[in-house]
């Protein structure tokens, strides 16, 4: 199967074998960054260091050594990893005076020493505080998928919001995010992009602005599941900078995937059937029928382990964020503060139960899969929705969206197993919609191996640039 | 039964002594709208307790399998 040419696969392909420069792949992508400042995606562009990486790439071609799997593949970050000399935003003014990073996360060194770079970073909602894509000082992210449809400005899905919108458009094929509830899955989903959650503690969050430390994890936001895999196999690898790493080997999938058994299916039933929109509810139809997932199972704590994602993340986040709250409230947007003030003051009981709920869930799970490799549940209730809208009614219920559109992925959150989303065009919307792949710690190999099956079974939406009179403003 | 403080006036009177323990000073309306955060939050411990009621509290087994290390075996 030939990669896309829009694909890091095809790119870092392309500049193996000379018939593309690193450096002409870059300015590319610094032209397309210069044209959508409009788009609220993007918070700062790398030019001089992305030109002086691509040189470094040909040069290293020329010479005659292998570049790397990611060879002068563009990627973009969420503005809470590290870049060395910049200020750490995490979307917020509350960081304005934080001292600049003295290096790179450890996430952005791992894929530039697998021979991306880095072009940007992103926008995001405050301090990943959110599922919409809009924040406060940098107004809401722009949905390329949208633009392309009919030009409505629709939400991106967040808070790894400026990156989706990004991957979607094409203007880079990899694009970091974090997952705290679904903060990679949803964008993922709403803007038609691969994602990946990986497995808690699979990957470093070394110098990533943290949020809730019990539930983040990092990972991509890609074109296709291959790319996906080509960077989760850049992103693994040991590191002393965050403590909650799993000291586990290294374990390539992107070399295998291609190639590997498609896993047993099944999928998950009552919490996550309902309520879905009729794209979703087809798509998901479509994902099952290509997976033989005949068969379904439910996960019965779906609902309580929401609710305990919902309270950890507000205590765990209060607590993060207390001092500035008492000296510098007025640093922080007003959603944000007072939902961060509440949960600095939660009753720590409430933790405590959420805790225990949390691995009561991730053993009902792991039962759950005993019998099975993989579960398919959707991403999202519904398809992305005009920005500034705050309810929609879907299947009969109505939807607060800010919370809402994380209904499905907020509980799953909670065992810290791997997942996946790929996306399809809904008949009726035309707009993306994302399933689900949930698969067993550390398993990311059978999780994207089931995504790819996916992906050849049309389950992939090539990116697309939005007119021209979307770009500058 | 619900969690006491789904209730407006008691949520209020949480944040309004809880607050200055923890440094935040909140009057008028800003201690109104986080009293309903705090309200949202206890209709979603409602939720919780609701399932602990019914489960058997006993932990699980680590759901990560066997672990490489200390560290690994930390995980949840």
């Amino acid at each position: 199967m030939t990669a896309p040419a829009h694909s890091a696969t095809a790119i870092a392909a392309d500049i193996a074998a000379g018939r593309r420069s690193a450096a002409d792949i870059i300015e590319d992508a610094l032209e397309r960054l210069s044209t959508i400042t409009r788009w609220n995606a993007v918070t700062r562009i790398y030019a001089d260091r992305a030109r002086q990486r691509a040189a470094m790439i040909d040069a290293a071609r020329a010479a005659g050594r292998h570049p790397g799997p990611l060879a002068g593949v563009p990627f973009a970050a969420k503005d809470l990893y590290d870049v060395a000399g910049h200020i750490t935003r995490a979307g917020s003014a509350s960081t304005d005076a934080n001292p600049p990073a003295d290096r790179d996360a450890d996430a952005i060194a791992a894929m530039e020493a697998a021979g991306a770079i880095l072009v940007a970073s992103t926008t995001m909602d405050e301090l990943a505080y959110g599922f919409a894509g809009d924040n406060a000082r940098d107004g809401a992210a722009l949905n390329p998928r949208g633009l392309v449809l009919d030009g409505v400005e629709r939400a991106t899905g967040g808070s790894s919001s400026g990156s989706a919108a990004l991957v979607g458009a094409g203007i880079v094929p990899i694009a970091l995010g974090s997952d705290t509830n679904g903060s990679i899955r949803v964008p993922a989903a709403l803007c038609g992009v691969t994602g990946l959650k990986p497995t808690y503690g699979r990957l470093s969050r070394g110098g990533v602005f943290g949020f809730v430390t019990s539930l983040d994890h990092v990972g991509p936001l890609a074109t296709t599941v291959a790319d996906a895999a080509l960077a989760y196999d850049a992103l693994q690898g040991p590191s002393d900078r965050d403590p909650v790493q799993a000291r586990r080997r290294s374990q390539p999938v992107a070399e295998n995937l291609a190639h590997a058994p498609i896993p047993r299916a099944k999928r998950l039933a009552g919490h996550f059937a309902d309520p879905l929109d009729p794209d979703v509810a087809d798509a998901l139809e479509a994902a099952c029928s290509a997976l033989g997932a005949d068969d379904s199972a439910e996960l019965t704590l779906a609902a309580a382990a929401r609710g305990a994602a919902f309270i950890i993340t507000n205590a765990e986040g209060g607590a993060l964020h207390l001092p500035a709250l008492i000296d510098r409230p007025e640093a922080f947007g007003a959603l944000v503060r007072d939902r961060l003030r509440a949960g600095a003051l939660l009753p720590a009981v409430w933790v405590a139960r959420a805790h225990k709920l949390r691995r009561l869930m991730a053993g009902e799970l792991a039962r759950l899969m005993a019998a099975t490799d993989i579960l398919l549940a959707p991403a999202t209730p519904c398809p992305a929705f005009t920005i500034g809208t705050e309810h929609q009614t879907v299947a009969g219920r109505e939807l607060a969206l800010r919370l809402d559109i994380g209904l499905f992925t907020q509980p799953l959150t909670m065992a810290g197993v791997p997942i996946a989303v790929v996306s399809a065009t809904g008949a009726r919307s035309g707009l993306p919609v994302g399933i689900q792949i949930i698969g067993r710690p550390f398993r990311e190999d059978q999780v994207l191996a089931a995504a790819l099956a996916l992906e050849r079974q049309g389950f992939h939406i090539a990116p697309q640039m939005p007119p021209a009179r979307h770009d500058r403003a | 039964m619900p969690d006491p403080l789904e209730n407006q006036d008691d949520a209020r009177a949480y944040v309004r002594a809880v607050a200055p323990v923890v440094g935040l000073k909140l009057h008028g309306d800003d201690l109104d709208r986080v009293a309903q955060q705090v309200q949202r939050a206890a209709r979603f411990t409602h939720r919780i307790a609701q399932a602990h009621e019914t489960l058997d509290l006993q932990e699980p087994a680590n759901v990560f399998g066997p672990a490489e290390s200390d560290k690994a075996d930390a995980n949840p």
